[in-house]
């Protein structure tokens, strides 16, 4: 059971989850961005579901949803910069539809006709979904030690979940991080689960209290208030581009589906607590907050889900259309500078030059 | 013509590559102001600075996966693990990014990174400090591998390995860091992925890597006496493998010996072995030989020269092949 | 069941081949483990060799009496299927030299460590080894067993082939040779005998022998004459030709023929100079008989028959023959042979001087 009450550990709240205000909401946002944020979220969840029954009408092979953390990925994704650079796990479709990643490209890595997604990492600025969880957060690392030997101010930013944070590359590159005063932004959605291990079990102390013991910035967030996830991120951006060094931050989520479509929650959770988050949703709490200041009214909800309605469908047909990659892609992409007995086995499996 | 150490030809081979191209960086535990333990960096840091040349906190996983992130950011790594024994947590990020990475982004992301690791026994070193894990890397696709044997070989490699795009697994064998060759330090010659004849002779072939190319030669010499002429072919590169060599040098001779530390079992010799008789089956006069490590856990100083293939063993593996 | 084909070991300190006394069994016949099998006789001794296998014994390669190398086949066995035949074993550099060369491999005994087939093995291998297949399988209609006696002639006669020897061939009028011989009651063959040795008087190169250093020559005209036994040709000497009348030569060489028949020809009646053979006896007409080796000249006379011949522009029936010399080209040359040759003839062709050979 996730407790976001029972530590000492402050969380920084801007909207509460019936849509009150409940901190200074003023976070530097434009109106346009803050709608921006809604219809966001809108789409990310609108894709999500979509990306469910395509996993079992048998278009995807394995699909890891993450309905209710719409707010942590969309929310911190907003608050990057175009140079900087986001180091993923395997959750992040709502932060890849952010930073402008192509969906039908990422959802390719779930289809299975390619690793990692075929979307060029670099020109998107989002790395290759990463699996073995915690090894990209030293990636990250690596990379922003990168930007400031060359004098850059970007910043990178890994995802990674409550799980990564007992692996040893969480510690490893935290610390490098720290050394270094790497611009990097360790960014942790605690959603309450890793796989069927809940958080009480993975950790003890608050993940966000760790970064006093590597000596950097921690911050503890409420990952379902969009508005606060903004800030605290846009935050860490602004103290990284300052020279100041990585920032480990804690949204504190919930894994309102299960793990994957391979896995069944119903077996380990109790419904209760998933009723119970469900209470706190950040979609709800976003768009009440967005109506009740006037931002939006209802047609520009519908608006949004007409839009994700339409939008999911594109998705739809042009990832159904796909065929498989050519065969010889597997031999061509291996080295840069292939060995002589490879292009030989690329002959004989081909049967031609 | 002047004399180097290993040691001097990698510290030159360094240093010139960190000169030709300003966007080399060398890093690892003790690699700055110590110079390395084995002094292979030394004066590095004080020549090119803290940017480019700097010491790590003791992260192996760490040090391997920042090499993914600093060649994603346009950088040319080139990371040290202080000791083979130590290497392994960062097998991790090895195998399932450096050696993945370009394959994963289908061609758009390479990894122009070099992990230098001080491999191999024969210094009577502690538990950890004398193995080889040359195949843990072979075996792992998207990896390149380079072993050399000598001092000014092993400038030439070095230098070709840090141009390579692809990440290249880079075993120095410490027992012959201190050996010493005459020659000009030069890239020029074959570079990875080509073998080399270093001792002509038409009874047999020694196939051999590192440390173990001079300890073929000594056999050589000795067998010499008894009328016996063995060829020995330095295979400098594991992958890539020169097939071609092997193949070359066994159909001259229809006999092969092949030595390395590494234990028997799925070691090199296993691959070498399955390549001649691929290639040069029908030039086969007798079973292909292997004289390597025991399959137990490297030993102690006092059991190492029982452990490791002794200039005798060698030799008499040469005999028994050729009086087959 | 497996085939198992023993072959004749080498029985002793080096021999290289034997003769098959006496078989002891036959084919057929089923026999247990060192059953005695066959009789074996080399030059130093008579073995009785004990069978190699338990089985039947499905061929016997060698007739009794017939000589065979160490290492060629003796007899097939029929043997359990139990009693594995090893798998010929060959590094594989060797396989690919017998498959190259079209060597079945397990017809190659394998002098290598544990009868393994080397490289020497295959290339030794006499290319009669190599035939292919479907002449292997002929098998012969019989078997005629090879006499010690023919076994010398052939030895000698393969030697003899090394001889640079070339054959001319005159014919003879025998008008005069027949009405001689009647008159006598004697056959030609003494007749031609007396005529040579007479020839041979006056031509002493063709009673001759090349020595390799030296050519000898001969008073004594010592005339083998080629006779006909049923061990095979043999060629006693006519000694001191020159020396007796047809009527005499005749004679003796009638007792010759006889002696040689019987096979109680003395030593002394061995060593001619000269041969000749009467190949005439079976209606051969020429032919190019083969030196005997240490002779310079042979000659075969052959068979005496009416032929169209031209006497004073006219064609006459007459008796005629036609006589085959061979002579060694490094004794003699064609001048000096076509001299002798010519005097024989012009000999042979005179009523007159054969006259003066009566006695």
């Amino acid at each position: 059971m996730n407790e976001t009450a029972s530590t000492d550990a402050p969380i920084v709240r801007l909207v509460a989850p019936d849509g009150t205000a409940v901190g200074d909401v003023e976070v530097g946002l434009s109106r346009d961005e803050r709608r921006k944020l809604l219809r966001l979220m809108i789409r990310a969840r609108r894709l999500d579901r979509e990306c469910w029954a395509l996993q079992r009408q048998g278009e995807l092979t394995v699909y890891p949803p993450f309905e209710g953390q719409e707010a942590a990925q969309v929310g911190s994704a907003f608050a990057l910069g175009p140079d900087d650079f986001v180091f993923p796990s395997f959750r992040e479709l709502a932060a890849a539809l952010v930073r402008g990643v192509d969906v039908v490209e990422y959802l390719q890595y779930h289809r299975g006709t390619w690793h990692g997604g075929p979307y060029d990492p670099i020109a998107s600025r989002f790395a290759p979904i990463c699996v073995p969880v915690a090894t990209q957060i030293v990636h990250a690392v690596g990379w922003a030690m990168g930007a400031t030997f060359d004098g850059s101010t970007a910043c990178s930013l890994a995802y990674f979940g409550d799980g990564s944070s007992s692996e040893g590359d969480f510690h490893e590159g935290a610390n490098l991080a720290a050394v270094f005063r790497a611009p990097a932004i360790l960014f942790c959605q605690n959603n309450g689960w890793a796989i069927s291990v809940p958080s009480n079990e993975q950790f003890v102390a608050p993940i966000a209290a760790r970064a006093a013991g590597y000596g950097m910035r921690g911050a503890r967030v409420d990952g379902n208030d969009v508005l606060a996830v903004y800030a605290v991120t846009r935050d860490a951006v602004e103290r990284a581009r300052a020279g100041e060094g990585p920032t480990l931050i804690e949204a504190v989520t919930y894994r309102i589906g299960s793990h994957s479509t391979a896995d069944d929650a119903t077996r380990y959770r109790d419904e209760a607590e998933v009723a119970a988050w469900g209470e706190r949703d950040p979609i709800y709490r976003y768009r009440t907050h967005l109506l009740d200041a006037g931002t939006i009214d209802d047609a520009f909800v519908r608006g949004c889900d007409e839009e994700a309605e339409a939008w999911v469908a594109e998705i739809r047909a042009e990832l159904t259309s796909l065929g498989e990659p050519p065969v010889a892609e597997m031999f061509d992409h291996a080295f840069a500078d292939p060995p002589p007995t490879l292009l030989r086995q690329r002959e004989e499996l081909l049967g031609d030059g | 013509m002047a004399e180097h150490t290993m040691v001097a030809a990698l510290n030159s081979a360094l240093r010139d590559a960190l000169a030709a191209d300003p966007r080399t960086l060398v890093f690892g535990e003790d690699v700055g102001a110590l110079g390395g333990v084995f002094r292979v960096t030394e004066g590095l840091q004080a020549e090119f600075g803290r940017e480019r040349v700097f010491d790590t906190p003791i992260a192996e996983a760490g040090i391997a996966g920042i090499c993914v992130g600093l060649a994603m950011a346009g950088w040319r790594p080139i990371a040290e693990m202080q000791f083979e024994g130590f290497s392994y947590p960062a097998l991790d990020q090895v195998i399932s990014h450096l050696a993945k990475y370009r394959e994963r982004t289908r061609g758009r992301v390479g990894m122009p990174a070099v992990i230098r690791i001080p491999s191999f026994g024969g210094i009577r070193g502690k538990e950890h400090h004398g193995e080889s894990p040359e195949t843990y890397y072979a075996h792992t696709a998207g990896l390149k591998v380079v072993v050399p044997s000598t001092p000014l070989d092993a400038y030439r490699l070095l230098r070709r390995s840090i141009e390579d795009p692809d990440p290249v697994i880079f075993l120095e064998p410490k027992g012959r860091y201190w050996s010493r060759e005459d020659g000009d330090l030069s890239v020029e010659g074959p570079g990875l992925g080509r073998a080399r004849v270093v001792r002509e002779g038409g009874a047999c072939v020694l196939i051999a890597y590192g440390a173990m190319v001079g300890r073929c030669l000594e056999a050589a010499t000795a067998l010499a006496e008894e009328g016996i002429e063995a060829a020995v072919l330095d295979l400098r590169s594991l992958v890539p493998l020169d097939v071609g060599a092997i193949r070359d040098a066994v159909r001259s001779t229809g006999r092969a010996v092949v030595v390395h530390e590494a234990p028997l079992t799925l070691g090199m010799g296993a691959e070498i072995v399955a390549r001649i008789v691929e290639e040069a089956f029908d030039h086969l006069e007798a079973p292909v030989a292997r004289v390597t490590g025991p399959d137990v856990p490297y030993p102690p100083a006092s059991l190492e020269l029982r452990y490791l293939p002794s200039i005798e063993r060698i030799a008499n593996a040469v005999r028994t092949v050729v009086a087959y | 069941m497996a085939a198992r084909v023993f072959t004749l070991p080498d029985l002793g300190e080096g021999l290289d081949e034997a003769i098959v006394s006496a078989w002891l069994v036959g084919e057929g016949d089923t026999v247990s483990l060192n059953q005695p099998f066959v009789e074996i006789e080399t030059a130093k001794a008579s073995v009785e060799v004990p069978a190699p296998f338990a089985g039947r014994v499905a061929r016997l390669h060698v007739a009794a009496g017939q000589r065979l190398a160490v290492g060629a086949p003796l007899a097939t066995f029929e043997v359990e299927a139990a009693v594995e035949t090893t798998p010929v074993t060959a590094t594989p550099a060797v396989r690919k030299l017998a498959r190259d060369l079209g060597v079945d491999l397990s017809m190659v005994s394998g002098s290598g460590p544990g009868g393994r087939v080397t490289r020497e093995d295959v290339e030794a291998l006499p290319r009669t080894a190599n035939e292919p297949d479907h002449v292997r399988r002929v098998t012969a209609a019989a078997e005629v067993p090879v006499s010690l006696t023919r076994r010398a002639i052939a030895d000698r006669l393969t030697r003899v082939a090394a001889i640079p020897q070339v054959t001319t061939f005159r014919t003879v009028d025998c008008i005069a040779l027949e009405a001689l011989r009647a008159d006598l009651d004697v056959s030609a063959l003494p007749v031609f005998v007396r005529a040579l040795a007479q020839v041979c008087g006056d031509h002493p190169m063709l009673n001759a022998r090349w020595d390799g250093e030296r050519i000898l020559l001969f008073h004594d005209v010592r005339v083998g004459i080629a006779t006909d036994t049923e061990r095979g040709l043999v060629v006693p000497v006519l000694a001191d030709a020159g020396s007796h009348g047809i009527a005499e030569i005749a004679a003796e060489i009638a007792r010759l023929a006889d002696a040689a028949r019987s096979n109680a020809l003395t030593p002394g009646d061995t060593d001619a100079t000269i041969a000749v053979t009467n190949t005439g006896s079976y209606g051969s007409e020429f032919g190019t008989p083969l030196l005997n080796p240490g002779h310079a000249v042979t000659i075969a006379l052959g068979v005496i028959a009416p032929r169209p011949l031209v006497i004073d522009d006219a064609i006459e029936a007459r008796p005629a023959c036609t006589l085959s010399l061979t002579f060694d080209h490094r004794v003699l040359d064609g001048a000096t042979v076509g001299r002798a040759f010519g005097a024989l003839v012009e000999l042979l062709e005179s009523r007159e001087r054969l006259d003066a050979l009566r006695r």
